[in-house]
């Protein structure tokens, strides 16, 4: 994909925060945006510990689950505003993976996927059964929407769509600047470094454990938030929503999209949000598409959907890809 | 009922379930042992087993007994154009790692292919299958066992004396033992490494199947069947060594068992979470799992 830069990213992030609301009125057209909003984000935390650190974590719903129940019960039991229930949501799910991550990364590779799969099922378990905190089997219904900000005069409401998908995409592009620029960091170098080889990286100095356990906090942060924001969008949480399958299915956003690099997860979810919507007519056939993109991309496309231009590119060029770990590692 | 014939039923439970467990694990262990595959769609493999059994009994009125291994036929070709054409084109020398890391995110693409095709195919709602054996029910003293629960029984250990002499006495079963033990190697001795690729998924498919054709008389036939066991079949693995016949008999019988017993005296049926702790636990007390030496090489 070719690169935009600096001033031209800013204004394509302003248009798009203020031309969607302004030009899209169909309330279908914007809850669609707004889910897509919140899968980007989630997608984009489970990137940091799967692309980025190469750690193929499935716990990742758990984290999304943690944080919608945090928010929820915060603002209504504890009765805090949504915008302190919302970042403790992300800093609840990270001290969560924290200790998940503890004992899970001393196993690695395909063993870490079952582990970390073991944990989420476990968590599910938990949502559906701690009635006092999370309703059981009922769920946490009539979630307030976010308090009311009072700018001057200016009155702004989230109940409505379009302030609400600006709130969503807002936390989104800061969240996508903030794994740009990690990318770039040190921190994010020793993640891939990790990713490519543990035992050079260990020889190299790299604290492994310390780099993995802080890709899986953060991961969960972002997914923390990400629930936060949908629990008070939907207004209403259950277990059903924070399944093992959930988690596939985000692993799979990132997997299309393309693991390891920063716009990937906003691609790969935009995609596979939209797929189930666009064939609404059948949710069977459309599941059966979403199983059959899965196989096909990793198939024919190892790198993803935003790694394709570098792989067509390497082959008209004749230049060997650029083959590492899970996937090429490219500038945003 | 006294109390000694109450645990004894349980036992005897667990034994029946424990059998459908292992034949689900075997196929997955057979797999994973020569291919080094972690097929996270081997449960909808025993879903599409059961389904396709059930089709030949109620469309097609083959008896049961006829149409059990005729599923098993059709499923292991299956399971060879699965091999040939999904996951051998994601093998890769030069990364072994890598490899699993495809082959796995492939499979739990299948899981939801699988699924939602079985659920348009046949329908989201479960299914009774029914067989001639339906009601019969064998008595001694007042634990009792239903002829269909007691068929998974004697089938598991039909197939598994059969595959037990296929891995041991046979040529091919030599083969997969030398591709299991290293793949690289058996290649230069002149095995045919795909060929035995392809016929040990096709082997441990039709195990599943199998395990699908025998547990679906006794439960119910639904889309999501396989994936309601296949965490299970992972903890039987980790739990009976890979690769060991006996550890995987021995591992299926004793989850089985517990789940029926810490069912029946303690959680109330809450068996679901026992699967997830049990995997967590022996990874962590293994933590590459028993199958270690895979991952150092990796």
């Amino acid at each position: 994909m070719p690169r935009i830069r600096g001033w031209s990213q800013l204004i394509l992030v302003v248009a798009v925060l203020i031309g969607v609301p302004m030009f899209i009125n169909s309330a279908y057209h914007l809850h669609v945006l707004i889910m897509i909003g919140i899968y980007a984000i989630l997608a984009a935390g489970l990137n940091l510990i799967v692309g980025y650190a190469g750690q193929l974590s499935i716990a990742h719903a758990a984290f999304f689950g943690v944080g919608a129940y945090t928010a929820a019960v915060l603002v209504m039991k504890v009765g805090i505003s949504f915008w302190l229930a919302l970042p403790l949501a992300g800093i609840m799910a990270g001290v969560l993976a924290y200790l998940i991550g503890l004992p899970a990364f001393r196993t690695s590779g395909i063993f870490l996927s079952l582990v970390t799969m073991g944990f989420g099922g476990l968590a599910q378990f938990v949502f559906h059964n701690a009635r006092p905190l999370t309703g059981g089997p009922d769920g946490i219904t009539g979630i307030p929407f976010p308090s009311a900000i009072s700018i001057g005069s200016i009155n702004i409401q989230f109940g409505m769509k379009q302030v609400y998908f600006v709130l969503v995409w807002a936390v989104l592009f800061f969240l996508y600047y903030f794994v740009r620029n990690l990318a770039h960091s040190r921190i994010g170098e020793a993640f891939v470094a990790v990713r490519e080889d543990e035992d050079l990286a260990r020889a190299l100095g790299i604290n492994v454990m310390g780099n993995k356990l802080l890709a899986l906090v953060l991961s969960a942060i972002f997914g923390g938030v990400a629930g936060g924001l949908y629990a008070h969008y939907m207004t209403y949480v259950s277990s059903e929503i924070f399944t093992i399958d959930k988690a596939i299915q985000l692993l799979a956003m990132v997997i299309v999209g393309g693991a390891g690099t920063v716009w990937g997860p906003l691609v790969g979810a935009a995609l596979l949000t939209l797929l189930p919507e666009v064939m609404r007519f059948s949710e069977d056939i459309s599941m059966i598409v979403y199983g059959l993109v899965v196989v096909m991309v990793v198939i024919f496309m190892p790198n993803g959907i935003t790694g394709l231009y570098e792989q067509i590119r390497s082959r008209i060029v004749h230049r060997p890809p650029v083959q590492s770990g899970m996937t090429v590692e490219r500038d945003g | 009922m006294n109390t000694i014939e109450t645990f004894l039923q349980y036992v005897l439970n667990g034994l029946v379930i424990g059998s459908g467990y292992t034949l689900l694990a075997l196929g997955l262990s057979l797999i994973f042992a020569v291919m080094k595959t972690v097929n996270f769609a081997h449960g909808e493999l025993y879903m599409l087993g059961a389904y396709v059994t059930y089709t030949m009994i109620e469309s097609f009125h083959i008896p049961f007994l006829v149409a059990l291994p005729m599923s098993m036929i059709i499923l292991a070709a299956f399971g060879g154009l699965l091999e040939r054409f999904v996951f051998r084109p994601l093998a890769n020398d030069k990364d072994r790692h890598k490899e699993m890391t495809n082959q796995f995110i492939v499979s739990l693409g299948l899981v939801i292919f699988f699924q939602y095709a079985a659920s348009l195919i046949w329908g989201p709602d479960p299914q009774k299958m029914t067989t001639p054996f339906s009601g019969i029910v064998l008595r001694v003293g007042e634990v009792t066992i239903t002829f269909e629960r007691l068929l998974i029984v004697i089938m598991a250990v039909v197939l598994i004396l059969g595959l037990y002499f296929l891995i041991q006495k046979t040529t091919l079963g030599m083969a997969m033992r030398a591709v299991a033990l290293d793949r690289d190697t058996a290649n230069l001795m002149g095995v045919k490494v795909s060929k035995v690729s392809t016929l040990s998924f096709s082997i441990g498919t039709a195990l599943a199947a199998a395990a699908g054709g025998l547990m679906g008389p006794v439960f119910m036939v639904a889309p999501g069947m396989g994936a309601a066991l296949i965490m299970k079949a992972f903890v039987v693995i980790i739990l009976g060594g890979l690769g060991s016949v006996f550890g995987t008999i021995a591992g299926g019988l004793l989850l089985g068992i517990t789940e029926s017993l810490v069912g029946a005296y303690w959680l109330n049926q809450y068996t679901d979470p026992i699967g997830f702790l049990l995997i967590i636990v022996l990874l962590m007390v293994k933590p590459t799992g028993l199958f270690g030496k895979v991952e150092r090489h990796a």
